[in-house]
C-alpha cells in the first residue's frame, strides 16, 4: 500500500449565505473552479496529471448538480482528460472527498487526485436535495426524524449543557476566529474570490461577529423551540423516555453560519510529489466513517475519532490538536467530555460557530486550519472529525513529514 | 357471436342486485344504487363487483352517451361494512389474499373513470368512505344543498386508510396538505365546504339535483379526468423535487409521530400513501400502493380492536349512562388503582419519574400514574435506576388489564363493557380496544406469561388468578374470534 500525502490545500473565505452576502453573485462552480484555478498555479501543475477530481457537496442539486467536480474542471481549464465526480455525506462530504483521494491513492488506483468540496448555500440553500431520511414518511417515522438543531437541543439536554455553557463556548470560537485572521494565520491558505474582471469580491470570512458577548449572544431566542412544538420535541422524546422535556438551547449564537464558500487540497504519493517538485506537507495516517444512532444524529465524532485512532494504533494521547466542526457548540462540547479534551487543544483557532459551515466545503477547509496551525507550532498530528446528518461520523489523521 | 348477442340482450335490460342500470331515450344511463335489506347504501362486496360490472356495460352499450349515478336511499352512501371489516383479522388472511380482496371496489371505480364516457355523480345524501370515493371517481360531482349532508374519509378513525383511491384522488384536487388534514382527521363537511375546496363541481336545490347531473352528460363533456391527461400536476405539487413538499412531510410525520405516538399503524399508512401515490403520475399505479397499504391495516389487530370497541360494541350503548353504572365505576377504581400502585413502586424503586411517565404517555395514556397518584409527581426524584422503556410500559398496561380481568371474574362487568369503559371512562388508548381486548390481542396465554414474568423478573407484583389461568387453558382468547 502507498502512502497518501497531502501536498496543498486551498480554501475561499466565507461569504455570509443569503442574498446580498459577498458570494452569492458567484455561482458554486466558479467558486470551486477559482480553488481548481489556484491549486494549479500556485503548485506550477500540468493538470493532465491529475487523476481524478472528487467533489463533496452537501446539496448536489441544480447548478451544484450532476458531478459537479467535472464541471469546475471543465470551468478551471483543466486538461481534457481530467475526470471529476460529486460525493455526498452531509456535512462530512468534503472530509469524505480527501478520505476517497487517499484511498484511491493509498490503493495504487491513482498517483494524484485533487479532493475539494464547494457549498454556495446563498443559490442552493440547504435541504434543497430531498432526501427519503428525514421526508419520505415511511423512513422519517421509522427513524424518528428530528430536524438537525433538535438534535443538537436534544444533546445539550441529555448531557446537562447549559445555555451559558453553550454561549462561552460560542464567544471563544469568535475570540479564537478573529484572532487569528488578525495574526494571520489563515492568509497561506486563502484565495480570495474575484469576479469577471479579476476584482476581488472577498478576502476574508465575512461572518464573524467582532462585536459578539455574552450579553449579546443571551439575547438570541432559541431557534429550535418553535419547530420542537410542531412534533418534533415529542417525536424524539418517543425514542428518549428519560428526560423531562427537551431544553431548547441552541441560537444562531451558537450554532454554526450558513456560508458560500469552497475549498480543496491535492494528494497523492510521494513519488509524484517528488515528480513534480510538490513537497509533501502531511500524510494522512487513518480515515473512519461511523453510522450512529440517526435521531440524535450528531453523536458520530467520539466513535469516529476512536475508529481513526484505532486503525492508525494510536490513541488521543498522541494527537497534538484536534479540529471538529462547530456544527452546534453542544457537539464540541460532548466530543470534549467524552474524549476528554482540554479546549485549548481543539479548534484553536475557533471554527464555524463564527465563520460558518458552507457544508461540503466544510472538511476540506478545517483540515487546512488544522494542518496550518500544525505547522505554524510545529506540531506533528491532528485528527479532524465533523458530525454529519443521517447519524454519522467522520474522521482524518494526519501527521506531518 | 353468442356472447355479443348476450351482452346486446343484457344491455336492453341489464340485471343487477345493489344498482339498478336503466338507459333513458336521450342516452343517459341512470344507475342508482340500491343495496338490498339495508337502510343505507353499504359497500358489500356485490356492490364492489357490479359497479364495475355497470361500467364495462355502460363502455360497451353503443346507445349511452353517459351516466348519472345517484342513490335511490335518502343518504348517498355510508361507507364499508364494519361487520365484514371487522372480521378480517381474526381470519388469518395471507397478504395475497387481502390484497386480491382489496382491489374489486377500487378497480370497479377505476373502470369507472376510464370507461370513455362521461360519469356524474348526483351526492343527495351523505357520502362517507367509499361512498365519498365514489363520487370522487366520477367526472362531474353535484350536491344537493340539503341541511345535514356531510361529505367524508374517517378511515383513519378505524384503523384503516380509505382504499377505495380517496388517497389518491382528494389530493389530485386539492393539493396534498388539506387531504392529509381531511384524511388525518376524518373530519366531515359540508358540500359548500367541499365545493369551495373544489371537491364538488356545483350546489343544486335537492328538486334539481338528477337534472343537473343529467344535462351536464348531455353538453358532451371530455370523459377524462385531470390526474388522466397529458402534464397534470397535484395542485401544490408533489414529490420530493420540490422542497416544499418534503418539508410538508417531515412536518406531517412528526405531527402524526407527536399526536399517534407511534401506536396506530393508519395515520402513518395515510401518509405513505399520500407521499408515494403522488410521486407516481400512474394513477393506477397510485392505486395499487394505496390497496397495499389499505390490506396491510386490514390484517392489523388495531383495526379490529377500533371497530370492535369504538364501532361495534358501542353501538347501542349509551356510554354516559354505561359509564355510571356501579360495575363500571368499580373497576376504573380499581384499574387505576392499579396503574398509580405499578408507577409509584417503580419510582420508589428509584426508576426515574419523567420515564415512567413518559413511557405512559407513550403508551398511549391521558395521564401518567405520578400525576395521578396522591402525591403528585414532585415527590419522587428517582435516582436515575436503569429500567428499559418496554417493562415499565408493560407494566403499566398490564396492571390494568389485569385489574380488569378480575372485575370480570368477580362478574361486575362484561369483557365489551369493560373495554367500552376503559376508553371512555379514563382514556385507555383505543389502538389496544380496551382493557380486555388488550388481553385478547396478545391472547390470554401470553398475557399470564407476560405477567409471570414482570412480577418474578422485575418485582411487578401482577399475578393472574387461578380462574384466569384455568380459563387460558381452556380458551386463549377472550372474544369469540370474528371469523
Amino acid at each position: 500500500m502507498h502512502d497518501a500525502y497531502i501536498f496543498d490545500l486551498l480554501r475561499t473565505p466565507r461569504g455570509k449565505g443569503r442574498a446580498g452576502g459577498a458570494l452569492h453573485v458567484v455561482s458554486p462552480v466558479e467558486l470551486l473552479a477559482q480553488v481548481l484555478r489556484g491549486l494549479r498555479d500556485r503548485n506550477n501543475l500540468d493538470t493532465s496529471l491529475v487523476e481524478d477530481v472528487i467533489a463533496g457537496c452537501g446539496s448536489p442539486v441544480g447548478e451544484q448538480g450532476s458531478a459537479i467536480g467535472r464541471s469546475a474542471c471543465l470551468a478551471a481549464d483543466y486538461d481534457i482528460s481530467v475526470p471529476g465526480q460529486q460525493i455526498h455525506r452531509f456535512c462530512s462530504s468534503g472530509l469524505e472527498a480527501v478520505n476517497l483521494a487517499a484511498a484511491k491513492v493509498q490503493s495504487s488506483q491513482c498517483e494524484l487526485v485533487l479532493a475539494c468540496g464547494v457549498e454556495s448555500m446563498s443559490r442552493i440553500p440547504i435541504g434543497s436535495s430531498g432526501g427519503a431520511w428525514s421526508s419520505d414518511p415511511s423512513l422519517a417515522y421509522k427513524i424518528h426524524f428530528v430536524p438537525q438543531g433538535i438534535a443538537a437541543d436534544l444533546i445539550a439536554t441529555m448531557h446537562g449543557f447549559s445555555r451559558q455553557d453553550l454561549d462561552a463556548y460560542a464567544l471563544q470560537s469568535q475570540h479564537r476566529s478573529a484572532a487569528a485572521w488578525d495574526s494571520g494565520y489563515f492568509r497561506g491558505s486563502i484565495i480570495p474570490v474575484v469576479d469577471t474582471i479579476g476584482i476581488p469580491l472577498l478576502s476574508r470570512d465575512e461572518a464573524i461577529r467582532t462585536n459578539t458577548t455574552l450579553e449579546s449572544l443571551a439575547k438570541l431566542t432559541p431557534a429550535f423551540a418553535a419547530m420542537g412544538e410542531m412534533g418534533f420535541d415529542t417525536q424524539a422524546m418517543l425514542k428518549y423516555p428519560e428526560i423531562d422535556r427537551i431544553v431548547h438551547v441552541h441560537t444562531a449564537g451558537n450554532s454554526s453560519g450558513i456560508v458560500d464558500g469552497a475549498a480543496g487540497a491535492l494528494i497523492g504519493t510521494r513519488e509524484i510529489g517528488e515528480r513534480l517538485g510538490m513537497k509533501p506537507r502531511a500524510r494522512i495516517r487513518s480515515c473512519a466513517s461511523v453510522g450512529t444512532d440517526p435521531t440524535m444524529m450528531l453523536t458520530g465524532p467520539t466513535p469516529a475519532a476512536n475508529l481513526a485512532l484505532n486503525k492508525a494504533g494510536m490513541n488521543k494521547a498522541d494527537i497534538d490538536l484536534f479540529e471538529l466542526n462547530e456544527a452546534f457548540a453542544a457537539v464540541v462540547l460532548l466530543f470534549m467530555e467524552e474524549m476528554d479534551i482540554p479546549h485549548d487543544r481543539i479548534n484553536v483557532n475557533g471554527g464555524a460557530i463564527a465563520m460558518g459551515h458552507p457544508i461540503g466545503a466544510t472538511g476540506v477547509m478545517i483540515l487546512g486550519t488544522l494542518l496550518d496551525e500544525l505547522e505554524r507550532r510545529d506540531l506533528a498530528t491532528g485528527l479532524v472529525n465533523l458530525c454529519v446528518g443521517g447519524g454519522m461520523g467522520t474522521a482524518t489523521i494526519i501527521e506531518r513529514i | 357471436m353468442q356472447t355479443q348477442n348476450t351482452m346486446a340482450q343484457f344491455m336492453n335490460s341489464p340485471s343487477f342486485q345493489t344498482l339498478t342500470y336503466q338507459r333513458s331515450d336521450n342516452g343517459v344511463v341512470f344507475i342508482a344504487i340500491d343495496v338490498k335489506d339495508n337502510t343505507a347504501n353499504i359497500l358489500t362486496p356485490q356492490l364492489h363487483q357490479e359497479l364495475g360490472d355497470a361500467a364495462k356495460v355502460l363502455a360497451a352499450d353503443e346507445s349511452a352517451i353517459g351516466a348519472v349515478i345517484y342513490s335511490a336511499k335518502p343518504t348517498f352512501m355510508a361507507g364499508g361494512d364494519l361487520n365484514r371489516i371487522v372480521r378480517y383479522f381474526d381470519q388469518q388472511r395471507t397478504a395475497e389474499a387481502a390484497y386480491a380482496q382489496s382491489r374489486p371496489y377500487t378497480e370497479s371505480l377505476r373502470l369507472l373513470e376510464t370507461c370513455g364516457k362521461p360519469v356524474a355523480v348526483a351526492i343527495n345524501g351523505t357520502a362517507l368512505g367509499g361512498g365519498l370515493e365514489l363520487a370522487l371517481a366520477c367526472h362531474y360531482r353535484v350536491a344537493s344543498d340539503e341541511p345535514k349532508i356531510w361529505l367524508g374519509l374517517p378511515e383513519v378513525s378505524l384503523g384503516l386508510v380509505p382504499g377505495g383511491g380517496g388517497t389518491q384522488r382528494l389530493p389530485r384536487l386539492v393539493g396534498i396538505e388539506l387531504a392529509a388534514s381531511l384524511i388525518l382527521s376524518g373530519e366531515r363537511i359540508a358540500p359548500a365546504r367541499a365545493l369551495e375546496l373544489g371537491m364538488v363541481h356545483r350546489i343544486v336545490p335537492s328538486g334539481e339535483l338528477l337534472n343537473a347531473a343529467e344535462q351536464w352528460v348531455l353538453g358532451g363533456p371530455q370523459p377524462t379526468q385531470p390526474w388522466d391527461t397529458n402534464g397534470f400536476r397535484v395542485p401544490g405539487g408533489s414529490g420530493l423535487n420540490d422542497m416544499n413538499i418534503g418539508r410538508l412531510f417531515q412536518q406531517l410525520t412528526a405531527s402524526v409521530s407527536a399526536e399517534y405516538r407511534h401506536n396506530y399503524p393508519a395515520p402513518i399508512a395515510a401518509l405513505k400513501c399520500l407521499f408515494n401515490g403522488t410521486t407516481v403520475r400512474s394513477m393506477d399505479q397510485a392505486l395499487e400502493i394505496e390497496t397495499r397499504e389499505f390490506s396491510a391495516l386490514t390484517r392489523n389487530p388495531v383495526a379490529r380492536n377500533m371497530i370492535r370497541t369504538l364501532f361495534l360494541h358501542r353501538a347501542g350503548t349509551e356510554i354516559d349512562k354505561m359509564l355510571c353504572e356501579d360495575g363500571a365505576i368499580e373497576m376504573k377504581q380499581r384499574c387505576q388503582d392499579a396503574y398509580i400502585k405499578q408507577g409509584t413502586s417503580m419510582a420508589a424503586a428509584g426508576i426515574r419519574p419523567a420515564l415512567i411517565e413518559n413511557v405512559a404517555f407513550s403508551a398511549g395514556m391521558p395521564d401518567g400514574p405520578l400525576a395521578l397518584s396522591s402525591n403528585g409527581l414532585d415527590r419522587y426524584s428517582g435516582n436515575d435506576k436503569h429500567q428499559n422503556a418496554g417493562i415499565i410500559r408493560n407494566r403499566l398496561m398490564c396492571s390494568q388489564s389485569l385489574a380488569a380481568a378480575e372485575c370480570w371474574e368477580e362478574g361486575i362487568i362484561d369483557p365489551a363493557k369493560a373495554d367500552l369503559a376503559s376508553h371512555f371512562g379514563w382514556g385507555f388508548p383505543s389502538y389496544t380496544g380496551g382493557v380486555m381486548s388488550y388481553i385478547d390481542t396478545l391472547g390470554l396465554r401470553a398475557f399470564i406469561h407476560l405477567c409471570d414474568e414482570l412480577t418474578s423478573r422485575h418485582t411487578a407484583e401482577l399475578k393472574p388468578s387461578a380462574w384466569l389461568r384455568s380459563r387460558a387453558k381452556q380458551e386463549d382468547r377472550i372474544y369469540a374470534s370474528l371469523n
